[in-house]
């Protein structure tokens, strides 16, 4: 950073939901949720509100926990397959009709082959979940004089509870509900809860390089460690995240 | 918590390397050193019915994926079908079956470089009389043909020998090789990732070993997997099978093998749920495990002994009088499985301390006095007999409501509602068919109300009013409702005798629903029972009656909730015992012939 005026300001939104899954990937068949939000669902949220992927990137610097991590079993039905790119672009040129993928019936009903299109899974999700998620903008290098006013549209956006798409928590089908908080507001205290959570997903993608659609991922992973409460996460450039060869 | 797991495997368990797992193994084919195939010998402990056979601890081991892949059959312990071709099936399936046993026989004369006191065995495998003798003593001692065979060669067994360990662990690299060579076309460079539960830079296995134990939770009796990703739909972003959650192979088969000593020798099963746990250091001889006295109520004598036990257990941490117990951490895994897949159900972890005092407040929670009365407590509810006292058939038990008990068992937290709904239902239905009611369902009642009080502001007033035994001074109207129904059970008795469906299996389901509807009609009834009675504790019983009317107040409830009907259930049970107790109600004999509350747990 070249002066104070551009350093990022820390932005805090309180986070919260009915249902809430952020699934472990070792265990994201049978889907079983990390009892806190990950850096990286807690960035989409952040994302889903403000996001211009070529100025600047989300970094999410502490998570507070305000409810007690409860888990809610649920069992839904789900595809078994993705659909076919091939598929999709014979049906852009207008070659065929697309075939949609049946959660709830049998694919034989269209097409004759297969027996079920759909399968019966577990999650086991949070619920009543409720966070404070603090995070800062970085700016690509370009557009580091321009912070200022970024985070100054995000606060007008989040302050009118504006977003691009509804936030969720883990998956789409379990909406978030924000309100932006003022740096200088008394804040609740966290919940007094120490879980040490183990080797946590920290993102999916390489958050130092100014990526787009086509970037491959680089998965990272950091030690999780909620001491009253609170979830620091540390910086991704940091030795405490550990990134893929 | 694969990373528990793994500690545990470390800590624990001995061998733990890929390639090789603990088998139990209950025939051997007996050699002598010169090759001379001699008989067929029962393993283990041959007394006992249910035999499984002798463990040996370190054995060689090809997962089902590698068997299909590799095309090679187990090595030195196998089945008697493929190991000596012993089998009634058909040519079509015998041509199959004597495939696999000429794998079987390629793998020993493989490792005869290594091992060559194996050439006895592959001599004598490969000779058609020496089977045709083999499978004929395997007749004569019954064995079966998917039953696990070995050898032994003079007084030795070659599975307990580590001559062939190291030929084992290179021709699995080997397979290894060859194999990704076949099939890969991202180069190995780019497969390195972070393990998910070491965090080192590993090559990810791409299908995990299968976990065992579980057949009777919903998983296969071959084999349940806990990490797998078989359908295009659960892979992300261009990752394929293992590489969705990176984890190496020697951590895979640790926690595998964690698992399996886990399921075997520390795990209770509820219903369609198995639950494990374990510690982070052994527990000292002269401690107990305090899962194991909530999973198995191995108290003798009732709630008042538990509690004592579980006190003494809570000193001895405070006082540091059991070494190392003070910071011990518990691990506390429930699983259930679904086909070919384990889903967990619950993660608990904590500190012992903090269990041992949650498992404490647990029986001291569901504390209840004992139906028959006599100023004694209720025996200690066993977990199992929690679940058993909420439906009529413990199948019926959703696993979700077993976990969520389960948990609030083990950290101190509310009941699930639904439990409540539930164990009144029980007993509505036990007292209008004139069954006994059950200790742990009133125990379950009286521990949710208590739990959902001290939760609520203000309400320590109110969980302070739920006692043991009854309370006449309780101020919930409900309760008293309860203590009012059983005045009127009792008088009715003490009246008339036994007149099969008595007050209580005509009107308590309304009256522990809609006090206000029933009470006037039962309040008129018990005034031609007073009557009868006469001077015969007529009176007595009409002060008691009018004593609650008067606690009550003007107002008798038209509805009650499910809180409050549990209250009244309550009342009743409590009220119940009370008038069990009681010596002197005028001049009437102890009531101890009634036909409400009768039978033991």
């Amino acid at each position: 950073m070249e002066s104070s005026v551009f350093l990022p300001k820390s932005q805090i939104l309180e986070i919260w939901g009915d249902f809430a899954c952020f699934s472990r990937p070792e265990l994201k068949v049978e889907r079983f949720s990390y009892p806190v939000i990950t850096p990286s669902a807690a960035r989409g949220i952040f994302d889903a509100i403000y996001s211009k992927p070529h100025e600047f990137i989300w970094r999410i610097t502490k998570i507070e926990v305000l409810s007690m991590p409860q888990y809610i079993a649920l069992r839904r039905n789900e595809v078994k397959n993705k659909a076919l790119v091939s598929e999709i672009n014979s049906w852009i040129k207008g070659n065929s009709e697309p075939v949609p993928l049946l959660a709830d019936a049998t694919q034989d009903i269209l097409s004759g082959v297969d027996t079920k299109g759909r399968t019966q899974r577990q999650t086991m999700a949070l619920k009543d979940v409720h966070y404070r998620i603090h995070a800062l903008i970085y700016p690509w290098p370009e557009f580091k004089s321009r912070i200022k006013g970024l985070e100054e549209q995000f606060r007008r956006r989040a302050s009118k509870g504006k977003c691009f798409y509804q936030p969720y928590l883990g998956c789409r089908e379990f909406p978030a509900y924000f309100e932006l908080l003022e740096p200088k507001q008394p804040l609740a205290a966290p919940m007094n809860i120490d879980i040490n959570i183990g080797w946590m997903l920290y993102d999916v993608f390489n958050l130092s390089s100014q990526g787009d659609a086509y970037s491959t991922p680089s998965v990272s992973i950091f030690n999780a460690n909620v001491k009253n409460g609170v979830l620091l996460v540390p910086e991704y450039e940091s030795k405490e995240v550990l990134k893929d060869a | 918590m694969l990373d528990k797991l793994v500690e545990y495997a470390d800590s624990y368990i001995g061998v733990t390397n890929p390639g090789f797992r603990p088998k139990e193994v209950k025939w051997a084919l007996q050699f002598s050193t010169n090759g001379d195939f001699q008989n067929v010998l029962e393993l283990g402990n041959t007394s006992d019915k249910k035999n499984r056979g002798k463990l040996f601890p370190k054995c060689p081991d090809f997962s089902p994926a590698e068997i299909v892949s590799w095309g090679y059959r187990h090595f030195l312990v196998d089945t008697a079908e493929v190991v000596a071709c012993y089998t009634k099936a058909e040519k079509k399936e015998l041509e199959k079956i004597v495939a696999k046993h000429k794998t079987f026989t390629k793998l020993i004369s493989l490792a005869r470089e290594a091992m060559p006191i194996l050439g006895v065995v592959l001599n004598a495998l490969n000779d058609k009389n020496v089977l045709e003798d083999i499978c004929a003593k395997l007749k004569d001692k019954k064995v079966k043909p998917t039953d696990n065979v070995t050898f032994r060669i003079g007084e030795e067994f070659p599975l307990e020998s580590s001559d062939w360990h190291q030929w084992w662990e290179s021709f699995r690299a080997a397979q290894s090789v060859s194999n990704r060579n076949k099939d890969t076309i991202v180069p190995n460079s780019k497969k390195k990732k972070r393990c998910f539960i070491s965090g080192n830079i590993i090559e990810p296995v791409s299908t995990h070993p299968k976990v065992s134990g579980l057949s009777d939770v919903g998983g296969l009796s071959s084999g349940t997997t806990l990490v797998g990703f078989d359908k295009e739909a659960f892979c992300s972003y261009g990752f394929d099978q293992g590489e969705n959650a990176p984890i190496s192979e020697s951590s895979a088969v640790k926690y595998r093998a964690a698992l399996d000593d886990l399921i075997k020798k520390h795990s209770a099963t509820f219903i369609n749920t198995k639950v494990v746990h374990w510690y982070k250091y052994m527990l000292p001889e002269n401690s107990e495990d305090p899962l194991d006295i909530l999973v198995s109520g191995d108290i003798e004598g009732s709630t008042l002994q538990a509690l004592q036990q579980m006190k003494k257990m809570l000193d001895s941490i405070k006082n540091g009088e059991i070494v190392n117990l003070g910071n011990n951490q518990y691990y506390c895994l429930a699983l259930s499985a679904t086909g070919g897949r384990i889903m967990i159900r619950s993660w608990i972890e904590g500190k012992i301390e903090s269990l041992t005092q949650n498992i404490y407040s647990w029986f001291e929670d569901m504390a209840i006095v004992n139906r028959n009365g006599g100023n004694a407590l209720a025996p200690a509810p066993k977990f199992y007999a929690v679940l058993g006292s909420l439906v009529r058939d413990i199948k019926d038990v959703p696993p979700p409501l077993v976990v969520a008990l389960w948990r609030s068992a083990i950290t101190g937290c509310q009941l699930p509602r639904p439990v409540i709904g539930m164990a009144l239902s029980r007993i509505r239905t036990a007292l209008s068919k004139d069954e006994p009611v059950l200790h742990a369902g009133i125990g379950v009642l009286k521990a949710y109300l208590l739990r959902h009080y001290r939760s609520e502001e203000g309400g320590n007033e109110m969980a302070e009013n739920i006692k043991k035994f009854v309370n006449p001074e309780h101020p919930s109207p409900a309760y008293q409702c309860g203590r009012l129904m059983a005045y009127f059970a009792s008088l009715q008795y003490r009246a008339l005798g036994d007149v099969g469906a008595g007050v209580v299996q005509k009107y308590y389901a309304s009256a522990s629903v809609t006090p206000a509807l029933v009470i006037g009609r039962l309040t008129t009834l018990s005034q031609f029972h007073i009557s009868k009675l006469k001077n015969n504790g007529g009176f007595w019983y009409e002060q008691r009656i009018s004593e609650i009317f008067t606690r009550m107040g003007d107002s008798i409830p038209v509805t009650l909730t499910l809180e409050e009907q549990s209250l009244f259930a309550l009342g009743y049970y409590q009220q119940m015992a009370e008038l069990r107790t009681r010596k002197e109600v005028g001049e009437q004999e102890p009531i101890e012939q009634e036909s409400i509350i009768e039978a033991t747990v």
